[in-house]
């Protein structure tokens, strides 16, 4: 069961948020790296996220030479993210403790 | 830029092979450095071997190419109605020189098909024009269209003979009934004649405009010559061209491969192609055999019941054209067809079973035939119509049959297709 499925667009706005504009394979890297592999992308569910993303505008993308003079693609979260992402993350800790309380049994004081 | 790159390179050339969007080279460009980033990564900070780094980069690029595969290559329906026309022309052709009417039918039918077909590739032409997609894909929609049409054009056209002669042959002796008098008898025979051979002269003349139109507008809507794209494909087919370089491609990339499950799955792929091109050349084996036993069947039947009523006393000569003899070769070849059809399309059992239900019902006057020897006239008549019908309805199945096998074909093809894409 693929638990994180319907987050992905809510994980690469939050890393596009909270540590500024990034790559592709830097965005899969650092989700690897802060859920202990327990996430990990692949090329085609990374682009196909962020093609989604660039077409309803929550993100942008720009080119700049990288590391090794690479042309690389980096993305930059846009106002409409934010406030998608502020929202998401309201509704989710809502949807978190509704969880919980139904598994628990009870409600959370 | 190891081998091991080297090889992360051609792996992402290959997935993108059939990807068409405007920014391909972009997409491709931002995938193969995230992938050689990793396996840099893989190797630099995760103590990875370069064997171990190339296969984790392989498994996080799977399912590269697969959206544009899945969701923009879609059945094509143009094929389909192609295939049958190409089929009925064919049916037509054999059967303008047994029975005129069917052949007629299935002429028009043809040529209906034919046209359905074309004005879809038109639209679809059209359509990548305003997409703005390469000028390639653009020409090869008019170059199916035209492909076909070669074939079908030279088929339409020679069934003009064998119908003409048949209509003039049943007119004559219509004349000579029911005019008396000799001169008009010969004024009448003399003026069908030679209208006959008229329609014909014209309609040649009018083919070949027809053709020579057609060549034009396909110069002037692709840009090339008909006639080169004649002789290159007799020489070196475009298609072969391509076949060829993607099964280049495709063993590049099976070379590149160094899991030893991928290494299976492509053998699996393989053998899939090969049984795919098994039941193609099946299905239109097995679609000859069973569409004209009943197309020549049924003509002998036709022309059976129209003896006995023109002729209600001479009821032996009808009775002979459904000789028992040739009917059982007939069905023979007719069972052994629709059984093979049966476990070509197992997913299409219902038209499967169509067949041999239909052989049971003709058997049935048959059997009755031979029992009842001491039969009147009127009865064995009555039975012979009974067979007439029974082979009307078959003619009906045969057109259900037909539609079904290309259908079969297509999705086999469509399938094939995926499997070599994939």
């Amino acid at each position: 069961m693929d638990y994180y499925k319907g987050h992905y667009q809510a994980m690469i706005l939050a890393l596009l948020n909270r540590d500024g504009d990034s790559y592709g394979y830097e965005m899969n890297a650092k989700i690897s790296t802060l859920t202990d592999d327990a996430v990990s992308l692949t090329e085609a569910t990374l682009y196909t996220t962020l093609k989604d993303l660039l077409a309803n505008e929550m993100i942008t993308c720009y080119y700049k030479i990288g590391n090794n003079n690479m042309n690389r693609k980096y993305y930059s979260i846009t106002e409409k993210g934010k406030t998608f992402l502020k929202a998401y993350i309201e509704e989710g800790q809502k949807a978190y403790l509704n969880l919980k309380c139904v598994i628990l049994g009870r409600k959370e004081i | 830029m190891n081998n091991y790159q080297q090889k992360i390179v051609q792996y992402v050339n290959g997935c993108y092979r059939y990807h068409d969007a405007k920014d391909k080279e972009q997409e491709m460009e931002e995938v193969l450095n995230n992938l050689l980033d990793r396996y840099q990564d893989n190797i630099d900070n995760k103590n990875m071997t370069d064997v171990e780094s190339y296969n984790d980069c392989i498994k996080h690029a799977q399912g590269l190419g697969k959206e544009t595969i899945y969701s923009k290559e879609k059945l094509p329906i143009e094929n389909i109605l192609l295939n049958s026309s190409l089929i009925l022309c064919i049916s037509g052709l054999i059967m303008s020189f047994l029975h005129w009417l069917v052949a007629f039918f299935l002429l028009m039918t043809s040529i209906i098909l034919y046209s359905t077909a074309c004005s879809l590739l038109n639209s679809k032409a059209r359509k990548s024009e305003e997409e703005g997609l390469p000028l390639q894909i653009r020409n090869e929609y008019y170059y199916r269209k035209f492909k076909y049409l070669k074939l079908c054009f030279v088929m339409w056209c020679i069934q003009i003979i064998p119908l003409l002669t048949d209509v003039t042959s049943k007119l004559i002796p219509l004349i000579i009934l029911f005019f008396n008098k000799k001169a008009l008898q010969i004024i009448l025979v003399f003026f069908i004649v030679s209208a006959d051979i008229t329609i014909f002269v014209l309609s040649i003349i009018y083919s070949i405009k027809i053709y020579k139109r057609i060549k034009n507008t396909f110069e002037y809507e692709t840009g090339l010559s008909f006639d080169e794209i004649s002789a290159h494909e007799k020489n070196e087919s475009h298609y072969r061209i391509r076949q060829q370089a993607l099964k280049n491609q495709e063993k590049l990339i099976e070379k590149s491969l160094d899991k030893p499950q991928l290494k299976n799955k492509k053998k699996e792929e393989r053998q899939l192609i090969k049984k795919t091109k098994f039941f193609k050349f099946t299905s239109i084996a097995t679609n000859i055999f069973i569409v004209l036993p009943i197309l020549v069947f049924s003509s002998l039947s036709l022309d059976s019941l129209e003896i006995y009523c023109k002729n209600p006393g001479n009821f032996e000569s009808a009775i002979f054209l459904a000789a028992p003899l040739e009917i059982s070769i007939l069905f023979a070849i007719f069972s052994v067809a629709s059984l093979i059809f049966y476990f070509i399309s197992k997913c299409k059992w219902k038209f499967g079973f169509v067949s041999p239900i239909m052989i049971f019902g003709m058997m049935i006057p048959l059997l009755c035939k031979f029992y009842f020897k001491s039969t009147n006239e009127y009865e064995i008549v009555m039975l012979s119509s009974a067979n007439n019908v029974a082979f009307i309805i078959t003619n009906f199945i045969l057109l259900f049959y037909i539609v079904t096998d290309a259908f079969t074909i297509a999705n086999i093809l469509d399938r094939k297709k995926q499997y070599e894409l994939r």
